[in-house]
């Protein structure tokens, strides 16, 4: 009991520090891009205590703080049923529908804190928000059949050690379909370019963020960084093969070695939505919605027949 | 530097108004003098030759003279020429009229409207001279203008309290 | 419960080393801050990034000279962001009206209406200039001297009587004198 509690703790501290890194490496590798010098690794952590730190709060109601509270919860949740090595506290019952459900719910929050402000341009991101996740809705649940049908079970343990047999998920072509369409799910999920139409800086002054203010920011990068890691983790393990290391003798030594391992598919993955992000302009809201209905629809549908036959 | 192409317009125009006088300054810009009851036709005549659009409407405040000048200033794309037409009006605020040209050129109304406002020169024939501008209500109230009568820096003084250490003094321009 | 005043250090060390700037460029200054921003004269190593919203930000750069129209906008936003927030000058038409200072339609002295931090002389100041001045305004930071927003707080009555002088007396509500161009 005190040891699953402690466990859940040193969890959570773990992906806070490492998503803030994950945070940092996207505004440096995106200066870098640009050709100039960017903010030093540990600039968000910067950004988060200053935010945390303001001295007046300026808040709408209690919706209006609930909202932040429960995305960073939800995201928090996730994170647990998300199995990392042979640390994870509830990877028994995590199946892959759960884990998905409990990532899209943090969006849902926000939106319901932001509306609740009042402020017209919250409002106009908080509906382009929900077309979005309205969008990405039919290429994640065919990219999810076609995993299920595959190995034949939906829990995300078992899959992870389906794989260190047969090897990486992405040998196989059904699932190579189904991780090009969820990897183009997963730009949307970040917030980055060219699906970033819910956090349009300058376009609709940072869309449903518009109000937030001091505590309720610090709040929200701290979820940020959270769901970062989650994310790219949840890909890491249903695609790229999770580590599940039992070579070394003592625990310890096994427990850092897969925790290494995740790190370094974890930052490949972050990189290539990094790269994407870098060169691209912005859709709007109607052409993001086309854009999803066909081209990942289509490579997911064909991902699931084929993992079928 | 040869300046046939803009002697040759001078002539052409001068030919068709004997009541104008005009002259070329230098490349690319010349400039006519006319009576103010002709400048509607004048303007007219340029229109046909090419002048397509009208620049601005400057006016000039002569305090000696007693009279404000007013300047038509027309660019000619096809020639590629600035040209000034210049007329003078008695400086009174209940005798400086001159006629509207704004059928002829319809950017002229915004220009009439500008020159209305900063010197109280009324347009004839132009119906939104009253609508607000530039000036907000209370510099309207208070007879903000650009005439050389007004004392704009005493009444900067007033309204923000603060230049008591500048004067203007024309011999030495020192704050 | 903890004593957030021993972590001073630490806070001052994370405010001046990530500001962020509202986006409101008024006047011909507005021109100077995309060579700020981009590849030469990189603004993003200090951490300050602009951000469109003003519940955000806690930099305010007055770029330029300042009509009484954009300055009731300038007050209204200023009052929008959270404590601690900082204000800085560029130019000299903040400063004392600069070559508007006999016009009829520029703010002489900017002072009067809002606290300003930190002056930037120039008309326009070069970039290496607005990092001196930036240099300035990190250094005011950690000794906790920058305390424009205390001083707003304090002398309220100093403030809003130099803002009714101007404006007239209830300005904020009546929609008619914020907006003079309505034609209704």
């Amino acid at each position: 009991m005190i040891e699953t509690a402690l466990k859940a703790f040193l969890i959570l501290i773990y992906a806070t520090f490492v998503g803030f890194m994950f945070m940092g490496i996207i505004r440096i590798v995106t200066a870098r891009i640009h050709r100039r010098v960017g903010p030093p690794i540990y600039q968000p952590i910067l950004d988060t205590i200053k935010l945390l730190s303001k001295k007046s709060n300026i808040t709408h109601g209690l919706i209006y703080d609930f909202g932040v509270i429960y995305a960073l919860g939800a995201t928090i949740l996730a994170l647990m049923f998300i199995p990392l090595g042979s640390m994870g506290i509830l990877r028994a019952y995590g199946d892959l529908i759960l884990i998905t459900f409990l990532l899209e719910i943090p969006m849902l929050g926000i939106m319901f804190a932001a509306m609740s402000s009042g402020n017209p341009y919250a409002g106009i991101g908080a509906q382009r928000a929900l077309l979005t996740l309205l969008a990405i809705q039919v290429p994640l649940g065919f990219a999810i059949v076609a995993l299920a049908e595959f190995y034949g079970t939906f829990s995300t343990y078992e899959i992870v050690m389906a794989q260190q047999t047969m090897g990486w998920s992405i040998i196989h072509l059904p699932l190579l379909l189904a991780a090009i369409a969820y990897d183009i799910v997963l730009q949307a999920m970040f917030g980055k370019e060219p699906f970033d139409i819910m956090i349009a800086p300058g376009e609709i002054s940072l869309g449903p963020m518009v109000e937030f203010g001091g505590k309720h920011m610090g709040i929200l990068q701290i979820q940020h960084a959270i769901a970062l890691f989650g994310e790219t983790l949840f890909f890491s393990n249903i695609f790229l093969g999770g580590a599940a290391i039992t070579i070394f003798g003592s625990s310890i030594l096994n427990t850092i070695a897969t925790l290494v391992v995740l790190l370094i598919k974890q930052t490949a993955v972050l990189m290539v939505a990094t790269f994407i992000g870098a060169i691209f302009p912005r859709f709007t809201i109607d052409q993001a919605a086309k854009f999803y209905w066909k081209w990942p629809t289509i490579i997911a549908a064909l991902g699931a027949i084929l993992a079928s036959l | 530097m040869n300046l046939e192409k803009e002697q040759m317009i001078v002539e052409t125009i001068l030919q068709k108004a004997p009541y104008a006088e005009g002259k070329v300054r230098r490349e690319r810009r010349i400039e006519f003098r006319i009576p103010p009851d002709r400048i509607r036709d004048f303007l007219t005549l340029l229109k046909e030759n090419n002048f397509e659009s009208m620049m601005q409407i400057t006016a000039v405040d002569w305090l000696k003279d007693g009279e404000i000048e007013l300047v038509y200033q027309m660019w000619s794309y096809t020639h590629a020429i600035h040209a000034f037409v210049k007329t003078r009006i008695p400086r009174d605020v209940d005798k400086a009229r001159a006629p509207s040209v704004r059928d002829i050129y319809p950017a002229a109304e915004t220009y009439e409207r500008d020159a209305h406002e900063f010197y109280k020169v009324t347009f004839e024939g132009n119906d939104k001279l009253e609508m607000p501008w530039i000036l907000e209500d209370e510099d309207r109230e208070a007879g903000v203008s650009h005439r050389k009568d007004f004392d704009m820096l005493g009444y900067v003084k007033k309204k923000y309290k603060l230049l008591d250490r500048f004067e203007e003094d024309k011999e030495n321009y020192v704050i | 419960m903890v004593d957030w005043r021993l972590y001073e250090p630490l806070i001052n060390f994370a405010r001046k080393r990530s500001m962020w700037i509202v986006s409101f460029c008024t006047g011909c200054g507005g021109i100077e801050m995309p060579p700020l921003m981009t590849s030469r004269y990189d603004l993003e190593r200090f951490g300050m990034m602009p951000n469109p919203a003003p519940r955000m930000a806690d930099l305010f750069l007055i770029t330029g000279y300042v009509t009484p129209k954009t300055l009731k906008r300038i007050i209204i936003t200023y009052e929008m962001q959270p404590d601690p927030k900082y204000v800085l000058a560029h130019g000299s038409c903040p400063l004392n009206g600069g070559i508007y200072w006999d016009a009829y339609n520029a703010i002489k002295h900017l002072d009067k209406y809002i606290p300003v931090d930190v002056a930037i002389a120039g008309c326009m100041p070069r970039p290496e200039a607005v990092m001196d001045g930036i240099k300035k305004m990190m250094e005011l930071i950690e000794t906790g001297k920058a305390d424009g927003w205390k001083r707003y707080k304090e002398n309220y009555e100093y403030y809003k009587k130099n803002q009714d002088e101007l404006f007239g007396e209830g300005w904020r509500e009546n929609r008619k004198k914020m907006d003079s161009m309505v034609n209704e």
